[in-house]
């Protein structure tokens, strides 16, 4: 690839990777992991980029591939952690510890990791329940029910410690 | 939509969501960073998949070298021996035809599949092989690729034949019904007609369904099913009937198959198979070779 499908391909990442690297942080919690989710995302967009750029929902496409490249790395760090090959070390924050930062994030940490996909795509990137369902590979009703009590957990976490509950 | 009662608390985690995450640094090189990556994908895939095409080259021509030749060639010409895999890496694991398909209906046109998604199969069944033969234990023998179904591989051994099904195809709602396990507790047993399932918890924390079935001579076959993405997953071994050796039982529990699910590189493979499938949705996948 080369020439003008490598100016399309740049030009779609400097767009959609700020995207990618804030829904993937979300996803993860840590700002190095991140960053590697949203490159690894573009990489295989990149890698594939002729079929990818005449994709009707690119967006979507990305979106697909980013959820799906974090969920594959969690279970193999879970793997790893099984094995003793993965020592658990903090989360890297971008800087500043807000106190809505900490709180939102140990909020979304202490979901399961599907819920908290669930959580990120359906409330972040406003996707729709049948959306999520279909991208996670369940129920509707399991989207629903498990989004309501993340929901439900959030807002209460949120709302005892943010200056910005009344928001 | 959101529903309607839950739009207040939407809107406020969304916006809370937006507000951490506005305070995030610009990433520095995503773009050059993935543009280097994504050139290295692009090259492993063609190194593998021209590899692939090497090693068939190879072994035909190592076939074609063990023909008996036409003239005699000398008293004591060699008898025609099978072709064997070649040691040296990288690895290539033969196919084997064991039972062509019957009497196939000529009204039932076979997709044409273009070269470079023939090589990017073959490419996806020798890793999925590769696997097969280094993470299942020994008893399951020398493992070889089954032409009739692209999800299907032959272990073989002296004890005799099983099949190790290594399937990963596109979901599709006139798949396989649910099961009596659907709805029981993880890891409860449930007798349906001679065999046992039961649901498995995955390390991802997603469910599936772990069977232990009997055949009418009572060997056993071990398998999991699960849905992973958009894909159906079907891991099984089990006695292999049509290849002219002994079928044999799995030699594995279903706990084993579950772990095998787990391991990092039977992931990272049916996830690829998610991704880029290689089979087609709910149908038997038709062999894509000639």
């Amino acid at each position: 690839m080369r020439g003008q499908d490598e100016l399309s391909f740049e030009e779609y990442a400097a767009v959609c990777g700020r995207r990618l690297y804030r829904t993937a942080y979300l996803l993860c919690g840590d700002v190095h992991r991140a960053e590697d989710l949203a490159q690894a995302t573009l990489a295989k967009l990149f890698a594939h980029w002729r079929r990818a750029s005449r994709m009707e929902h690119l967006d979507a496409y990305a979106r697909t591939v980013l959820t799906r490249t974090f969920l594959a790395e969690q279970r193999r760090r879970a793997v790893a952690r099984r094995l003793g090959l993965l020592a658990s070390r903090p989360e890297s924050s971008p800087g500043e510890d807000t106190d809505l930062r900490v709180t939102l994030m140990n909020a979304l940490a202490e979901l399961p990791v599907r819920a908290r996909a669930m959580v990120v795509l359906r409330y972040w990137e406003d996707l729709s329940v049948e959306t999520v369902a279909d991208l996670l590979g369940c129920s509707t009703g399991t989207v629903k029910s498990q989004c309501s009590r993340a929901l439900a957990r959030l807002r209460e976490q949120l709302g005892e410690s943010s200056p910005y509950a009344a928001a | 939509m959101q529903d309607q009662e839950q739009v207040p608390g939407a809107l406020f985690v969304r916006g809370a969501m937006g507000r951490v995450t506005d305070g995030l640094a610009e990433p520095v090189g995503l773009t050059a960073g993935a543009v280097r990556r994504g050139r290295r994908r692009r090259l492993r895939a063609r190194l593998a998949v021209g590899g692939a095409a090497v090693c068939t080259a190879a072994l035909a021509a190592a076939g074609l070298a063990l023909l008996p030749q036409p003239s005699g060639g000398g008293a004591g010409s060699a008898p025609l021996q099978m072709a064997a895999a070649p040691t040296a890496s990288p690895r290539a694991f033969p196919t084997t035809t064991v039972a062509p398909t019957a009497s196939p209906d000529p009204s039932r046109s076979v997709p044409v599949v273009p070269e470079a998604e023939r090589l990017r199969i073959e490419d996806f069944r020798q890793r999925s092989a590769a696997v097969l033969q280094d993470l299942l234990p020994p008893e399951v023998g020398a493992v070889s690729l089954l032409s009739d179904r692209v999800s299907d591989y032959l272990g073989r051994s002296a004890q005799g034949d099983l099949l190790l099904r290594f399937s990963v195809r596109p979901h599709s709602d006139a798949g396989p019904p649910s099961t009596l396990c659907a709805d029981t507790p993880i890891g409860q047993e449930v007798q349906v007609k001679g065999s046992t399932c039961k649901r498995v918890q995955l390390a991802d924390g997603r469910t599936g369904t772990a069977w232990t079935g009997l055949d009418s001579d009572g060997r056993t076959s071990t398998s999991v099913v699960f849905r992973l993405g958009n894909s159906d997953v079907d891991l099984s071994v089990g006695p292999y009937a049509h290849g002219g050796g002994t079928p044999v039982s799995s030699p594995l529990t279903v706990d084993q198959v579950v772990a095998f699910a787990q391991q990092p590189r039977v992931t990272a493979l049916l996830d690829e198979g998610d991704l880029h499938p290689v089979e087609e949705a709910q149908v038997h996948s038709p062999a894509y070779e000639e």
